[in-house]
């Protein structure tokens, strides 16, 4: 199935060029696993960057970079560790991990609602978003919110409706602070999200009292 | 001289040569021309020269390592050292993943064997795709250079370039739109 919601220009730009913050970073990486027309634009960009990168003017090695590097090339790699076997989080609903999300620090779940559950999406250098995911049951409606910051979305199972559309997995979703949403589970599948949001998330109505828990 | 020949040669068939037979002068040749760009990219987003100079070394050290998974029908060599600088750039900040992890990079999987064809049709694109950045409208070229060479954000650099955000995305989506033309051989 094509996918309808794509990263923008600009995200994909950033993406390729190294500039994204991590968590963004994180939702892009995995829309990409599912999305060949955006890899392959990531691609064309990648190659900008090597034409941009082949351009620049040179920022002088040390006199011995060169010598030293030869040295070092004689050396033998060092010995490969094999990557260590993912732990088991069966517990987040999905069998296999996108690549993306394989060798993160996830924190526990944590209940909102009894069918809702958020768990932090570490990352290692603070980069003023909160990244998290979010599984909700068939059914269930996600809080009300509005947002202070942008809000990236990647459905990883599932799917949600809003008043804006459907958005089945691997869709990439993009809200800024004007958006003021109420999002519901599509379909007999529960759904798992990716959220990657700047600045905090402002709960309306009932779901207000859940508020703190939201601070992931 | 070797050298003189070697620093001349298309760095698609350095990168090869270091591949094939370990070749050290295509690698030395390799590192003369990169690493000071590559120092160059790192020290515009923002590194600090020295940690510059490790990571450009590092860079040059993962193509010696890992030249078999270069793989020349689908990116050129500046294509292929920009990805690795961008990536341990990117883990130096995140020291979450471990250098090991490396070979999970996208840009460091095994190579399907291509077809001489296809090697000399993707040279050929990026070839066109150098004259198609240089003939962009100099206003699309510098929105284009700062999305790759700053770290800033695009909310940033539109306040940098007194431009409304929107500006700067339209730039961007008309400088890509040439840029992707030519590299699919529409231009």
């Amino acid at each position: 199935m094509t996918l309808q919601h794509h990263p923008s220009e600009l995200i994909l730009t950033a993406y390729a060029s190294g500039a994204l913050a991590d968590g963004p970073g994180l939702g892009v990486a995995m829309h990409l696993e599912h999305c060949a027309q955006c890899r392959a634009a990531v691609a064309a960009m990648e190659a900008v960057g090597g034409s941009l990168l082949d351009a620049l003017d040179d920022a002088a090695m040390d006199g011995l970079a060169l010598d030293q590097i030869m040295a070092r090339i004689e050396r033998p790699a060092p010995a490969t560790r094999r990557a260590e076997p993912a732990s088991d989080r069966r517990d987040l609903g999905i069998d296999v991990l996108p690549r993306a999300l394989q060798g993160r620090r996830i924190g526990p779940r944590r209940f909102v609602a009894p069918n809702l559950w958020v768990a932090h999406v570490h990352s290692n250098k603070p980069d003023g978003w909160r990244t998290y995911l979010l599984h909700a049951a068939p059914g269930q409606g996600l809080l009300e919110h509005g947002h202070k910051g942008a809000e990236l979305t990647t459905v990883l199972t599932g799917a949600f409706r809003d008043e804006t559309g459907v958005y089945c997995a691997g869709d990439f979703i993009e809200c800024d602070s004007e958006v003021e949403h109420r999002p519901m589970v599509e379909g007999d599948q529960a759904c798992l999200c990716l959220i990657t949001a700047e600045g905090s998330v402002e709960v309306r109505g009932l779901g207000r009292l859940l508020q703190p828990y939201l601070q992931v | 001289m070797e050298l003189d020949a070697q620093a001349n040669a298309d760095p698609g068939a350095l990168i090869v040569a270091v591949a094939r037979e370990r070749s050290r002068a295509s690698f030395a040749a390799l590192f003369s021309r990169f690493a000071p760009k590559v120092k160059s990219y790192l020290i515009k987003q923002g590194c600090r020269p020295e940690q510059a100079e490790e990571l450009a070394q590092e860079t040059l050290l993962t193509v010696w390592r890992k030249a078999e998974y270069f793989d020349p029908s689908k990116a050129g060599a500046s294509t292929w050292i920009f990805t690795i600088a961008r990536n341990l750039r990117i883990d130096a900040l995140r020291r979450e993943r471990r250098p090991d992890d490396l070979l999970d990079d996208p840009a460091l999987r095994p190579v399907e064997a291509a077809s001489a064809d296809s090697v000399v049709v993707a040279a050929e694109r990026e070839g066109q795709l150098r004259i198609a950045l240089r003939s962009l409208p100099e206003e699309q070229a510098e929105v284009i250079r700062l999305s790759f060479f700053s770290d800033k954000p695009h909310s940033e650099i539109s306040l940098q370039l007194g431009l409304p955000l929107g500006t700067v995305k339209s730039r961007l989506r008309l400088a890509m739109a040439r840029l992707r033309a030519a590299l699919e051989d529409r231009a």
